[in-house]
């Protein structure tokens, strides 16, 4: 894989993802953590140490995660599924926005896990989520997340390639 | 709740930006769903503007919902509208509007 992880041409991107079925990626605000959000104390979408409380399922004390196949960041799987929620992201971003990808396998930690998404639909054939497959303590879920995010790999884009 | 149940602030949005253009029929629209495919091209057309109206009102730091960058909801809303279409069987006008917006 050490040749894959050098790919950083953007017009090769979708052959990549055509053929390597781990491959999974998510766009991303440039400056921003790959994985983590900013804290928020209020609102529907408040964060806990970095996560955001409508992405995972919390312990009613917001100390634990609890685990669930269809909760999770999301990710995409195939060129469609990134190539629509990118456009998206970057239109309404005020600045430009990458693509963080990771293979998963290999540089997804225990007790984390991809699981496609199940509602029938065709974006959803190509959306994952990173779900925990145990009950963890926050700040574990944190140190796991913050790992996957050593491992990614970053492609800057311009926003018109995709 | 039917639709947008996985992230209801998304529910949030589009209602604060339905008000905000006076488009009075995507408030019956999110809560009981597209039913032509006209409606459907006119929603996903709205998703699109609110999409740029979100970004407009970024740039301007204008508070919307308490805060005057809500773009973390932007990845929630692309799954939320695609579920939204895909359950009222108009996904492929969905993603027909989004490829040309």
């Amino acid at each position: 894989m050490e040749e894959l992880k050098q790919f950083k041409c953007l017009t090769d991107l979708n052959e990549v993802i055509a053929k390597i079925s781990s491959f999974k990626a998510r766009p991303v605000e440039r400056g921003a953590h790959p994985t983590l959000y900013d804290e928020r104390s209020d609102g529907k979408y408040r964060t806990v140490m970095g996560v955001r409380v409508c992405d995972y399922k919390f312990s009613s004390d917001f100390q634990w995660v609890l685990p669930d196949e269809q909760m999770g960041l999301s990710f995409s799987s195939t060129w469609q599924n990134l190539k629509g929620v990118y456009k998206l992201v970057s239109r309404g971003k005020t600045k430009p926005v990458d693509v963080y990808w990771v293979l998963s396998g290999a540089d997804i930690p225990s007790g984390m896990a991809f699981i496609q998404d199940r509602k029938p639909s065709s974006s959803a054939k190509g959306h994952y989520f990173l779900t925990v497959t145990e009950k963890i303590k926050v700040s574990t879920l944190v140190e796991k997340l913050t790992l996957i995010a050593h491992h990614m790999t970053v492609i800057r884009l311009a926003g018109k390639i995709l | 709740m039917k639709y947008f149940s996985r992230y209801p602030h998304v529910k949030d949005l589009i209602i604060h930006y339905a008000t905000f253009f006076s488009e009075d029929k995507i408030f019956q629209q999110q809560e009981f769903g597209v039913a032509t495919p006209q409606e459907a091209e006119q929603f996903s057309l709205f998703i699109w503007k609110m999409v740029d109206q979100m970004r407009n009102d970024s740039e301007t730091n204008t508070i919307v919902l308490g805060s005057s960058d809500n773009s973390e909801m932007l990845q929630d809303i692309y799954y939320e509208i695609s579920s939204f279409m895909s359950e009222c069987g108009f996904e492929s006008v969905w993603e027909r509007v989004s490829e040309e917006a």
